[in-house]
């Protein structure tokens, strides 16, 4: 396993937002995790990239715990924040150049990836301008460039898809697809169902911070009662939401 | 159209009283106001019984308290005139454009206090040239600076009485300061007070000294007063009633998609020699300093203040113990804060908004800190570095007291940590009045000024050892003394 989470618990206050979650995600593969507003998938992930220290539990990355060797850690993890750090007064190359330096790896590979994804994302004519003009959609690609510095074994994506357009998401999945066919495993968490159910290998469903399914969408569809329903019907239906009976809200 | 406006000030009225004005924050304000009364009242009469020197150091930190605070305001109002994050919100509702850009007026009423302080320095060295009292006219030019002064007051006093008191350095600081006033005399009341007021009529007008010490010509400093006041009006007016425009936009959005591929490159192939991540840092600094805003503005502060401090150092008798002439004195420090200040907070706040891309990274907590160390304290050795050598250059024989160099050390000692810690662990917001102006950030200024006022004298005595020969520092005396002759001769 490239990541192995055991009982993590994490507390705010009176919210207990992660509650004794476990699971792990194997070399290669693509692991959707999917919840509410809410249900502590961003909690998770920023404990995963040690912004976060979890109250009890262990959490390992490449074989190195989170916790007690970090720098190892976070050498194997690629984070792409669900609101990007964006240095405004940074060209978008710039901002490689410095994610390059901070994770000690060599520039010139970081850089030929990056023009690779430029060119991808069309964005070769604002490379060197300030990140301050970007959209919010320019700056996002820009993140994910950054989080793909180096091909890091483990691949973060928090809300990859917002505020991406129609082919840059279709790219976003090429390159997830991409990710793991070279062995580097991908957490991807999502609001945006469709997307998981096409480029997720497993699936974990959470709310208010416990895992209440784990495993490929058929089986979590299968677990439920529902075979062969699509990942909306068994999302809704597992987090105990009723969408027969809402009133005319307008 | 007064409604509309009303409306919308009423509302942001109301967002600040909720923002301020609980219960906690009115109690701490309560005893924050009777703390600097009692405070203003020993720091007066400690002014002005003591001869300058360490003594005078507590009146210098009062006054740098409400100087930081006020001069704070003013990057920030014009940051706010452009960049506000509300102006997208406003420009989208169904606000007329007259009505937006009074709102505006209104909000950002620092630029008022800008001109009419500018316009009120000017007439003074114009009037102080001829025989008329200028006290009525140059109080109503104040009150009106007041005035604007006040309708942004809910920026300003949320920022100062309630903020961060109650953090951690805020209460260290007020303990502090409280703990420490037993130790200085009371002013007797009212007369030293009078006396104060009186003298610190012309420390408050420095400007305009020097303006009519540059030129006796009543002329030429009335026809430079007016052109002051017609070029703030007309730069206020611009900035406000035409650059909000739509258009205008446009305009600086061009601005900014200009391509940048000089600086990281150049700036790199300089820094060759430094480790990759440590070179990563740096290049990031100077990158995010040389294209922000603040620094542009501060730039400009740091330029006057060279001037103003070098003037002050070559001109003030440190045996006048008159208040005006501490003012001075403390002005001229106050200047190497400002310039400390302008660079270091703006270093603080760039590593503390985005830290959680260093946090994420595999970078070691000891090298972020070590990071946040170097970068919140070498602006402030350079500078204090810099400053000690022209402060050498015009005045060689400022003292060189052992006492101030031990008491300088100690100091030192204890706020460069407190700085380091700051700039490590500092979670601002990205609205930043309150934080700029607050108990604990200002407290955590006013305690540079100290090290830098105890600490002026040893930078001196160091650089002066260092890179100036005795017949270099003989022959600059001489150049400068023949400079200062000049000067008096005006």
């Amino acid at each position: 396993m490239i990541l192995r989470i055991e009982a993590v618990r994490k507390r705010y206050d009176q919210i207990e937002a992660v509650k004794g979650l476990s699971f792990g995600i194997a070399p290669g593969e693509v692991f959707g995790l999917l919840g509410e507003n809410g249900s502590g998938k961003s909690t998770l992930n920023k404990m995963i990239v040690g912004l976060l220290r979890p109250d009890s539990g262990t959490i390992r990355v490449a074989d190195h715990d989170v916790q007690a060797d970090p720098e190892a850690a976070k050498a194997a993890i690629g984070f792409l924040p669900e609101v990007p750090f964006l240095y405004p007064a940074m060209t978008g190359r710039e901002f490689i150049r410095f994610i390059a330096a901070l994770r000690g790896l060599e520039e010139s590979d970081v850089l030929a990836l990056a023009d690779r994804l430029f060119g991808a994302f069309e964005l070769e004519h604002a490379q060197d301008q300030i990140v301050g003009s970007y959209s919010a959609g320019m700056r996002k690609k820009v993140a994910l460039m950054g989080a793909l510095a180096g091909t890091p074994p483990l691949v973060i994506l928090d809300e990859p898809t917002n505020a991406l357009d129609p082919y840059s998401i279709f790219l976003l999945r090429e390159i997830i697809d991409e990710l793991r066919q070279r062995g580097s495993a991908v957490l991807v968490t999502s609001h945006i169902l469709e997307f998981i159910e096409k480029c997720a290998d497993r699936i974990g469903i959470i709310a208010k911070g416990e895992l209440l399914a784990l495993g490929t969408p058929s089986e979590v569809a299968e677990a439920t009662g529902r075979p062969g329903a699509n990942l909306e019907t068994v999302f809704l239906n597992l987090v105990g939401r009723n969408t027969e009976q809402i009133p005319k809200l307008l | 159209m007064w409604s509309r406006v009303g409306l919308v000030l009423r509302f942001k009225l109301r967002v600040a009283l909720r923002t301020y004005l609980n219960p906690a924050n009115l109690f701490l304000g309560l005893i924050s106001v009777a703390g600097l009364w009692v405070l203003t009242r020993r720091l007066v009469g400690a002014a002005i019984e003591s001869e300058l020197g360490l003594e005078a150091l507590p009146p210098l930190w009062f006054t740098g308290l409400w100087i930081v605070t006020t001069a704070a305001h003013l990057p920030i109002a014009g940051r706010l005139l452009f960049r506000a994050p509300e102006c997208e919100l406003l420009l989208s509702q169904p606000l007329a454009p007259r009505h937006f850009l009074l709102e505006r007026a209104a909000e950002l009423s620092f630029p008022h206090l800008l001109w009419w302080l500018a316009s009120a320095f000017f007439l003074y060295a114009w009037i102080d040239l001829g025989e008329l009292d200028a006290s009525r006219l140059v109080l109503g030019l104040l009150a009106g600076a007041l005035f604007a002064l006040f309708c942004a007051g809910y920026q300003l006093t949320g920022g100062l009485i309630a903020g961060h008191f109650r953090s951690r350095l805020g209460r260290w600081l007020a303990a502090a300061t409280i703990t420490s006033l037993p130790a200085l005399p009371l002013a007797r009341m009212p007369d030293d007070f009078a006396a104060a007021a009186r003298l610190l009529e012309s420390w408050a007008f420095w400007p305009s000294t020097l303006a009519s010490r540059l030129t006796s010509d009543q002329g030429i400093v009335g026809a430079g007063g007016l052109l002051a006041m017609v070029g703030g009006l007309a730069l206020f007016s611009d900035v406000l009633f035409h650059r909000w425009h739509r258009k205008d936009f446009s305009r600086a959005l061009t601005r900014s998609q200009t391509k940048r591929t000089l600086l990281w490159p150049t700036a790199a192939s300089l820094l060759a020699a430094l480790p990759r991540t440590a070179r990563g840092l740096v290049l990031r600094d100077l990158t995010l300093f040389l294209r922000g805003a603040y620094p542009n503005a501060g730039l400009a502060i740091v330029g006057l203040g060279v001037v103003h401090f070098l003037f002050s150092a070559a001109v003030v008798d440190p045996k006048d113990t008159r208040l005006a002439m501490v003012m001075t004195q403390f002005f001229a420090v106050f200047e190497i804060v400002i310039v400390t200040w302008v660079f270091a907070f703006d270093w603080l706040k760039f590593r503390s908004e985005w830290l959680g891309l260093e946090q994420s990274s595999p970078l070691a907590p000891k090298a972020q800190l070590t990071a946040s160390l170097v970068t919140a304290i070498v602006p402030c050795l350079v500078t204090a570095a810099t400053l000690g050598a022209l402060a050498l250059l015009v005045r060689p024989d400022l003292g060189k007291s052992w006492l101030q160099l031990l008491i300088s050390l100690a100091v030192l000692g204890v706020v460069i940590p407190i700085l380091g810690v700051q700039a490590a662990w500092a979670g601002f917001r990205e609205r930043s009045i309150p934080e700029e102006t607050a108990f604990g950030m200002t407290g955590g200024f006013t305690g540079m000024i100290l090290v830098l006022a105890t600490w002026l004298p040893l930078w001196i005595g160091l650089v002066g050892a260092f890179f100036f020969t005795p017949a270099v520092v003989r022959q600059l005396r001489r150049s400068l003394d023949c400079i200062r002759r000049l000067e008096v001769t005006w």
